[in-house]
């Protein structure tokens, strides 16, 4: 028990340093001195999560059941990674140019962002993974156990206990370290700096092992082979479809596991670490499986029959009684088995929380309070629970499962349910003619028939399928028994699954796509992650610099001003040392231009104006949430503005319009002034004239003295008149007439008109007598005084031989007419609107009147609420009297 | 911006603005035949690798499985970590070749 203690506190110990470094890494990626956590070196041992627990203690335990079948896991990675100028360099170029995620943000972006294959690979991938985490807690657990002394036969509670507290410690620190911040490129610093210490711990741990192994308990190299050949799995005897299939399945899930995705694209800080890991990961699988075969031998040869293989790492050394080398070992283990559940927690936490949680969220709230803080704590509020959710299902499952099967079996089936991504991710990097449907075909086809041949019959036969439907197939169709598909027998389970699955994934994919018609987003997509080379190449960075800055500077320019903007390139450029205008888009230049733009556009539009010049790369969903909440309250801001404008507009016009009358009416008056003074001038010099003659002049005879005064007289008579009437239309236009309203028939007012414009003297007046007899409720007098006017009109302007007047009276729309018609030659079409306007005559004539007549008879007729107009066409001059019909009352 | 593209002038304005210094010339082909090798490594591995196919089972002996598969492994590690080295260069990442000069 002392030992288990100890092994507890050294456990504790190693995850504090762990906490330590990660911590101590993240601080320093915040201050900005992140270069050395950003080595190719770092970024090549954190690819190392390829080896699990399964590599640790799994191929040791493969190793003692079929020999040199495990490598099989090690040479497919190492393939893909030396020959990563065939495809991971695309695969990391198209990641950072696209800003992927994850895998599953990767296969949906490329097939026109959709979210259909999003869900879809995701929930694949939690399927997928889960097992295998499932595998970590089991190991730990196992190698736990059997530290205590009690391996095959651990207290259930203890090893549940353990696998417990495992996995809730492991939730703790990746919901620490792996979502304190929603960092846009999705990179976490210290839980990749903690991951590369691990790779470290397991790689030297295995290699103690492994020389403890050779030299200390075998005697030697060449002995070491010697009785490798002599043991049990001396003999090569891996089948050639197994070797194949596992090669090519290892190779596929490289690609395509959620945790390698992560490691490798979107950890990646540099596409240049690809040459650095190129050939030093394909090293580390080969010194981590080196030793796998002699410590097999070696545990099967010493270890009493029916232990444990998949424990010889641990057993081994702890038999021979070193409990250091037991116990680093089993930090080994440890290590092992806590990266790789942290990345892919944080992998399938991303997934599920980007494709998953916040667009059914964002589905749900419509929008309501969709403010950006709001939905950043969301994101990282469901990766927390995605994150313990992913961690409580591996560990239900091993609940569930008992941890009964060996471990290589585990790791298999989950390798090859995420290889099924295989085909759709290949297609997509190098096939413009990929359709989503054909992906959502292949997807959906590989894992049924993934599900059907692997998933289901690896629980055992009764486990979910029974051995009658293994045995004979569903309802006894021979055709479909889960491991001989088509009738096929014979083939291995594994390369049987493998063959159909993939072969299938592939035929419904390939064939759905050359069917199907691409969506425009689709094709545009395509074409940028094919052709992503020409896109975003290095040839770009390379002849790229200046064009690049002359494009910051004209986008600087539209926002900040021209003047704004060169002075600050200027400044800048001299701060680089160079002439000109023109800095180098160093990553100090954008921060500084970036900060300054989004002093102008909002921080989110400022980064995402920059990255679509510098980086070419596409907007994240994030900084789309955030352009379109600082467009909405830009929008807002403009609408306001808007409408401020448009009512500066409306003011403005008003006050135009307003200014224009007060023109018109300045000049109104100052015609009216000369008018009057002429007006009152031309009778007050006739007047003056003719008293001085009268006081000057001797000897003028009765007659003449009075000649003169009736001159001065009639002349005093026409002042008087003009003056009365001035009067009278300032008193009318002021409002302050009062109007006598009384009853009388319209006849007697016409009478009384006629009466007193002097008769028909000279005029002859045609009148209809009947029709007058109309009762009106009116002020008399002044509707007398109108009628009298036009009258006069009439006596002083007819121009025919003998001019003759019509007074008819009628009705139209609610109003009573009275028409005066003449039959003289009429008014001129263009004097027609100026003749009620105050001092317009339209002849020349002198008629003694003042011009002031029909504006008076304008000013009375509105005041009495009808109107008087000019009526054209009518042979003569012709004027219409409106009265309104209230004035009128019921006919007699 | 090399010159305007005028496919009906008389003389291709982007062959002559590639044709530079010879040893320039040179360096280029040079870089492109080190990626072939590069791009030839797996292929390579794959090969060498797929020879255990062949293999009696029962009948090779583990220790020369051991050490042939592990050989081949310590080849193609070698000859990736040479050959990358030899890559060198910032330009490295340029696929098309059409990179106007290499650092010697």
């Amino acid at each position: 028990m002392a030992v288990l203690n100890i092994l507890v506190a050294v456990c504790l110990t190693y995850v504090a340093i762990l906490f330590l470094v990660a911590f101590m890494a993240d601080r320093a990626a915040m201050r900005g001195r992140a270069v050395w956590l950003r080595s190719p070196l770092v970024y090549t041992l954190s690819l190392s999560i390829y080896c699990t627990a399964w590599t640790f203690y799994g191929a040791v335990g493969n190793a003692a059941r079929s020999g040199l079948e495990y490598v099989t896991i090690y040479i497919g990675p190492t393939l893909v990674m030396v020959g990563w100028w065939w495809g991971l360099r695309k695969l990391v170029r198209v990641g950072r140019a696209q800003r992927v995620t994850s895998i599953a943000d990767l296969i949906s972006s490329r097939y026109g962002k959709s979210p259909l294959l999003a869900v879809m690979v995701t929930l694949m991938a939690v399927l997928g993974t889960t097992p295998y985490i499932a595998l970590q807690l089991q190991s730990v657990t196992l190698s736990f156990a059997a530290f205590a002394g009690t391996a095959e036969g651990a207290r259930p509670a203890d090893s549940q206990s353990t696998a417990l507290w495992v996995a809730a410690g492991l939730a703790v620190f990746t919901v620490l370290f792996g979502t304190r911040n929603l960092d846009a490129n999705e990179r976490h610093n210290g839980v990749v700096m903690a991951i590369a210490l691990e790779a470290v711990v397991k790689l030297f741990a295995l290699l103690a092992v492994g020389v403890f192994v050779v030299w200390g308990l075998g005697g030697g190299l060449s002995e070491t082979l010697a009785r490798i050949d002599t043991s049990e799995i001396g003999r090569w005897q891996v089948a050639p479809g197994r070797w194949a299939g596992m090669i090519f399945l290892s190779a596929a899930a490289f690609l395509t596991l959620p945790r390698m995705f992560q490691v490798l694209v979107v950890e990646n800080e540099n596409e240049g670490h690809l040459r650095l890991a190129s050939w030093m990961f394909p090293a580390y699988l080969m010194l981590i499986s080196l030793f796998v075969l002699p410590i097999a031998v070696t545990g099967l040869e010493r270890m009493p029959a029916g232990s444990n293989p998949d424990l010889f790492v641990l057993t081994v050394p702890l038999s021979e009684g070193q409990t250091g080398l037991a116990m680093l070992s089993f930090l080994g283990g440890f290590s092992s088995a806590t990266s790789m559940v942290i990345v892919a927690a944080i992998a399938l936490s991303t997934m599920v929380s980007n494709h998953i949680v916040v667009p059914i969220w964002l589905r749900l709230a419509h929008g309501g309070a969709l403010v950006s803080g709001d939905v950043r704590n969301l994101v990282l509020l469901s990766r927390r629970f995605s994150i313990a959710g992913v961690l409580l299902l591996g560990y239900l499952y091993f609940r569930v499962s008992g941890g009964g099967a060996a471990l290589a079996a585990i790791g298999l089936v989950s390798f090859l349910g995420v290889a099924q991504f295989l085909p759709a991710m290949l297609g997509g990097l190098f096939w413009r003619g990929a359709t989503r449907s054909g992906a959502i075909a292949g997807l959906s086809v590989g894992f049924a028939v993934w599900t059907w041949s692997m998933l289901l019959p690896s629980f055992g036969a009764g486990g979910v399928l029974s051995a009658g439907i293994l045995a004979e197939g569903p309802f006894a169709i021979g055709w479909l028994r889960p491991q001989a598909l088509f009738g096929i027998d014979g083939l291995d389970p594994l390369v049987h699954a493998i063959l159909w699955s993939m072969v299938l994934n592939t035929l419904a994919f390939v064939a759905v796509s050359l069917v199907s018609f691409p969506s425009p987003l689709e094709r545009l997509q395509g074409a940028q992650f094919v052709d992503v080379f020409q896109h975003s190449g290095g040839r770009q960075s390379w002849t790229g610099g200046m064009a690049q800055s002359e494009d910051l500077l004209i986008m600087a320019q539209r926002i900040m001003g021209a003047g704004d903007a060169q002075r600050l390139f200027q400044r800048e450029a001299q701060r680089q040392g160079l002439a000109g205008y023109l800095p180098e888009p160093s990553p100090d230049f954008l921060n500084v231009l970036e900060r300054e733009l989004s002093g102008s556009v909002g921080a989110a539009t400022a980064h995402a104006m920059v990255g679509q010049i510098v980086g070419g790369a596409s907007v994240t969903v994030e900084d789309l949430m955030a352009v379109a909440d600082e467009t909405a309250q830009m929008m807002e801001y403009s609408s306001q503005l808007e409408a401020k404008s448009a009512e500066l507009a409306r003011t403005a016009r008003q006050l135009r319009e307003a200014n224009e009358k007060l023109t018109q009416l300045s000049v109104q008056k100052d015609g009216f002034l000369s008018q009057i003074s002429h007006e009152l001038r031309t009778p007050m010099t006739s007047i003056r004239s003719f008293s001085e003659i009268l006081r000057d002049t001797a000897g003028l005879t009765e007659m003449e003295k009075g000649r003169y005064a009736g001159i001065i007289y009639g002349e005093t008579v026409r002042l008087t008149r003009l003056l009365d009437d001035l009067l009278d239309l300032s008193v009318l236009e002021n409002g302050q007439v009062r109007m006598n309203v009384s009853h009388g028939s319209l006849g007697d007012v016409i009478d009384h008109a006629v009466a007193a414009a002097g008769g028909a003297v000279g005029l002859q007046i045609t009148r209809d007598r009947e029709v007058e007899a109309i009762l009106v409720e009116t002020d008399l007098d002044r509707l007398a005084q109108v009628f009298i006017n036009l009258i006069a009109n009439a006596q002083k302007y007819c121009d025919a031989e003998r001019p003759e007047l019509r007074i008819s009276v009628g009705r139209s729309g609610g109003m009573l007419n009275v028409d005066f018609t003449d039959n003289g030659s009429g008014i001129p079409r263009d004097a027609q609107e100026v003749i009620f306007e105050k001092f317009s005559r339209v002849s020349d004539r002198e008629a003694g009147g003042a011009g002031l007549g029909l504006a008076i008879c304008r000013e009375i007729m509105t005041r009495l609420g009808g109107k008087v107009a000019y009526l054209p066409g009518q042979g003569g001059t012709a004027f219409r009297v409106s009265l309104p019909e209230r004035a009128q009352l019921a006919a007699q | 911006m090399s010159g305007g593209p005028q496919p009906d002038g008389g003389q291709r304005p982007s062959t002559g603005s590639r044709a530079g210094p010879v040893f320039l010339e040179r360096a280029n082909y040079r870089k492109r035949r080190l990626i072939d090798a590069i791009r030839l490594i797996p292929v390579l591995g794959a090969l060498l690798w797929a020879i255990p196919l062949m293999w009696a089972r029962g009948d090779t002996p583990s220790s020369a499985a051991l050490l042939y598969l592990f050989g081949v492994w310590v080849v193609l590690v070698g000859g990736a970590a040479l050959l990358t080295r030899a890559l060198g260069g910032a330009d490295w990442e340029d696929d098309n070749g059409g990179a106007p000069g290499e650092g010697g």
